[in-house]
């Protein structure tokens, strides 16, 4: 036996009772392997040192996973989400970019394309142009001035003065009335048919009644002509026939004038009406003057030459009118020839709505798909567990002015628009088809907005989708959630929690992926779906402000419904309303951004009581304050 | 190799260690029982002597606690990682949120909470005050910290100790943060956050560590740094914007 078997003896309290010394030293004789044992104790703890820095090396890298993982799958519903928000902003764009030419359409020809009739009526000149009424007024008043004068005016010199210039504008501003105007009475008895109400306002007569009236003008300058050898133009007379016919009644049916080329029509009709009675009355005085026995006076003289001007610059206007009624038939044809086109518009927007309403419907699906190919080797899920768009259907009650779809197709209205009004500011300058075919893309852009909300009688109203959370439909900004971030959240926002196992071990409780001991590995985040594009608040009048956060928005700023330049009582700014009308370009520009996680203890709460693998430390701190849980 | 664990090798470990051991023993159970003790592990072959182990003793002690000191820092160095990706992300986050001073003070958080582990709940050997500290702002994040880790954990009445850890790991942190301040759209959409995490953990066998990292002589603490950088996603141009006063939970 050794010394240093005794000492271990002694050092284990057997000194006075030892264990024999032969078993003791049969069991370990000498120091032989007493080196390889302590080496593999030393080695173990060495290794163990190793493997607890590995695993928490290891472990911190999980958890950088899994939040990067947890970031993903938020970011990517949130992506996705973006994406069907643009996706749906530019259905809506591209619906109303068809509705505007369902609506320019229907201006020109005056049926929409669900094939109804546009039903505002002929446009009343008593509202525009202004000029001719006012140039009644002012006769009137002048008239009934020197009614009151002694001697009685001389009829004649009265004829005269009220010719005198010889203008032009002067001779179409006349008006007449068979109540006022003695030479009128006396026209009307000579020529009027009994059964025709000539005693109906004129204008009302001409443009919505059966075109006797302008016929018996006609007839009239045609005897003036006679006696001045200035005969109307015949193909003028035409014109007052343009486009009706009689029906099996024998009443008046009026095919075509509907629209802006119909409101043009009539007022070249009114134009010629006067054109003809600006003759008859050349040809009265013609006839005084030729016949009065002063005939050789020079103020009978200067009747004659004057009598036979006048004839023949109606004579000018009437040629003009029939030059600008041709350009009208052929815009007619093309208005006629392009209506199946403008019907075809329906049933596109029908594809359009049902497309629409699918990328709502399906963005939820997606969601959980594009989560599915980020989330690696986690477990994943997102709250709300199907994120719908932030999106409603516009109520039912707003009306076409006001809707969504006006203010979808309003742009490419009056942008489409612009070249047609500049044709006729140049081509159709007496029958004012430019102030009437504007008036008509306004009325026709509510109506087919109107149209499309209440789908023309089908069974599903197309109502646009506006954003969520509105409590007044008239104001498609007057959502809560632009100034409350928690609501913000709760519309736009997804929640992504990830966890796997881990089963690291020799780790400070604190590093463990889970401390309750549920062996996972768990990370949040949450992401948002935002309008990347600025507010811009547009000053002029009529423009629409670029709110961004929107179910339609555009790059730079574009007109509103009904436009710049309009002026209920004077109607629209003939100069340079066309000028101001920029192309539209939609630019949805919805993105999604990581953001503070202020819905994860919803979340948590809402999935521990759901789910049993649900991490045991998400599911504990579901009650924690929202600064904390969002600030990491 | 994403799946390996340390774990692994820990049955290739006792596949050696106990083949050892079971010879080693059987070898002196022979013995005991009076069999030849010639055929196994007999004689002085590897064996060593009192004298010469003593004097190897104190190097090989060091040696030892340096391994440990080493693989202590290598964990404060993993955690600081962590913890400058976290408040990276953190401030990612919340930096564009417009609100600076609340945004800040969510990084900071982010980073000492990667960093609580690596805290003591009694604190020696400190650092000088970070640039950033604020007792405030540190008390109140190290309640919440206690609370979170005691919610967490399920353990009531760990909170005080918990946030005392919280409070050491804040205490030796400092957290600089670099936002880019020039908007290019062609190179750089998106916008660049980096932050840098400056970790002061406390020596853990102040003797060895300046043999680990020298700086450390005489102070009584390691300094490690990290950085981490990602994008930010600034809305701040004219062309892109948030456009509404999102402010963030409140």
């Amino acid at each position: 036996m050794s010394g240093e078997g005794l000492a271990m003896g002694r050092l284990m309290g057997l000194k006075k009772n030892p264990v024999p010394r032969g078993a003791l030293l049969r069991f370990h004789p000498c120091q032989a392997g007493s080196m390889p044992l302590a080496s593999i104790f030393v080695l173990m703890f060495l290794l163990m040192m190793v493997g607890l820095v590995g695993n928490v090396g290891r472990t911190s890298r999980l958890k950088v996973e899994a939040q990067n993982a947890a970031d993903a799958v938020a970011y990517s519903a949130s992506v996705t989400m973006a994406r069907g928000m643009n996706a749906l902003a530019h259905a809506q764009h591209l619906s109303g970019e068809l509705a505007a030419i369902g609506a320019l359409h229907a201006a020109l020809y005056g049926i929409y394309p669900d094939g109804s009739i546009d039903d505002t009526g002929p446009f009343s000149l008593t509202f525009y142009p202004p000029g001719l009424i006012n140039a009644w007024e002012v006769h009137q008043e002048n008239w009934e001035r020197k009614q009151s004068q002694t001697p009685p005016p001389n009829r004649l010199q009265e004829a005269h003065d009220w010719f005198g210039s010889g203008s032009l504008g002067a001779l179409i501003q006349f008006s007449l009335s068979p109540k006022k105007d003695d030479f009128a009475t006396g026209f009307m008895d000579n020529f009027v048919n009994k059964n025709e109400p000539y005693n109906k306002p004129l204008y009302q007569n001409l443009m919505a009644g059966p075109t006797v009236v302008g016929k018996i003008g006609y007839e009239a300058s045609r005897f003036a002509g006679e006696l001045t050898g200035v005969m109307p133009d015949p193909a003028s007379a035409a014109i007052l026939d343009k486009n009706n016919h009689l029906d099996a009644a024998g009443n008046m049916v009026y095919d075509d004038l509907r629209g802006a080329i119909g409101d043009s029509y009539r007022r070249l009709k009114v134009v010629l009406f006067h054109t003809y009675v600006a003759q008859f009355y050349a040809g009265l005085l013609y006839e005084e003057s030729t016949t009065d026995t002063r005939k050789n006076t020079k103020f009978f003289k200067d009747m004659k030459a004057e009598s036979l001007q006048i004839a023949n610059a109606a004579l000018i206007m009437q040629k003009k009118a029939v030059l600008e009624s041709n350009a009208l038939d052929v815009l007619l044809q093309a208005a006629r020839d392009t209506q199946g086109m403008s019907a075809s518009v329906w049933p596109l927007l029908a594809a359009m709505d049902d497309y629409a309403a699918q990328i709502v419907a399906q963005t939820p699906d997606l969601t959980l798909a594009a989560m599915d190919g980020v989330k690696g080797g986690h477990v994943a899920e997102i709250y709300p567990s199907r994120p719908v768009l932030p999106v409603a259907r516009e109520a039912a009650s707003v009306s076409g002015q006001s809707s969504h779809w006006a203010r979808a197709a309003a742009p490419w209205v009056q942008y489409h628009r612009r070249q047609l009004l500049l044709w006729g500011q140049d081509t159709v300058l007496l029958g004012r088809f430019k102030d009437y075919y504007w008036r008509r893309t306004k009325i026709t852009t509510e109506g087919i907005a109107q149209r499309m909300k209440q789908a023309n009688g089908a069974k599903r109203a197309w109502n646009p989708f506006v954003m969520a959370g509105n409590t007044d439909p008239a104001n498609h900004r007057n959502q809560s959630w632009r100034n409350n971030s928690t609501e913000t959240d709760r519309y736009f926002s997804v929640v992504g929690m990830v966890w796997r196992d881990d089963s690291s071990s020799f780790l400070p409780k604190l590093l463990q992926g889970s401390v309750t001991g549920d062996g996972k590995i768990a990370a949040y985040s949450q992401a948002m779906v935002y309008a990347a594009n600025p507010f811009v608040s547009v000053t002029p009048t009529g423009f629409q402000d670029n709110d961004g956060w929107d179910t339609l928005v555009w790059a730079n700023p574009v007109e509103g419904h009904p436009g710049p330049g309009f002026d209920t009582k004077t109607g629209p700014d003939k100069d340079t309303a066309p000028d101001l009308v920029s192309l539209p370009v939609p630019k949805p520009d919805w993105e999604a951004r990581l953001v503070p996680a202020g819905r994860a203890a919803e979340a948590f709460a809402s999935f521990s009581v759901l789910l049993g693998d649900f991490p045991d430390n998400l599911r504990n701190i579901a009650g924690l304050p929202i600064p904390f849980l969002a600030g990491h | 190799m994403w799946n390996f664990q340390l774990e692994m090798l820990w049955p290739a470990f006792l596949l050696v260690a106990i083949p050892v051991l079971v010879v080693g023993l059987l070898a002196r159970l022979r013995r005991f029982f009076g069999g030849p003790a010639e055929p196994l592990l007999s004689g002085d072959s590897g064996a060593t002597y009192a004298l010469s182990f003593l004097m190897v003793l104190p190097f090989f002690l060091v040696v030892s606690l340096v391994w440990v000191e080493a693989g202590y820092l290598l964990l404060a160095k993993v955690a600081c990682n962590q913890a400058a990706h976290s408040a990276a992300r953190s401030a990612a986050v919340w930096l564009p949120m417009g609100q600076a001073a609340q945004g800040e003070s969510k990084v900071r958080l982010a980073a000492r909470l990667a960093l609580t582990p690596y805290g003591r709940t009694v604190s020696s050997n400190l650092p000088p005050e970070p640039e950033d500290w604020s007792e405030e702002e540190v008390y109140e994040q190290a309640e919440w910290a206690g609370l979170a880790y005691a919610m967490v954990s399920g353990e009531s009445g760990s909170e005080a100790a918990l946030a005392a850890k919280f409070t050491d790991a804040a205490r030796r942190t400092t957290v600089q943060i670099t936002a880019d301040t020039i908007y290019d759209p062609a190179l750089n959409p998106d916008g660049e956050v980096e932050v840098s995490i400056l970790f002061q953990p406390q020596a853990l066998i102040p003797g060895v560590s300046a043999i680990v990292q020298p700086s450390s002589l005489g102070k009584g603490y390691h300094t490690i740094q990290s950085r981490s950088g990602l994008p930010a996603e600034f809305p701040r141009n004219a062309s892109r914007s948030i456009s509404i006063p999102y402010q963030g939970p409140r």
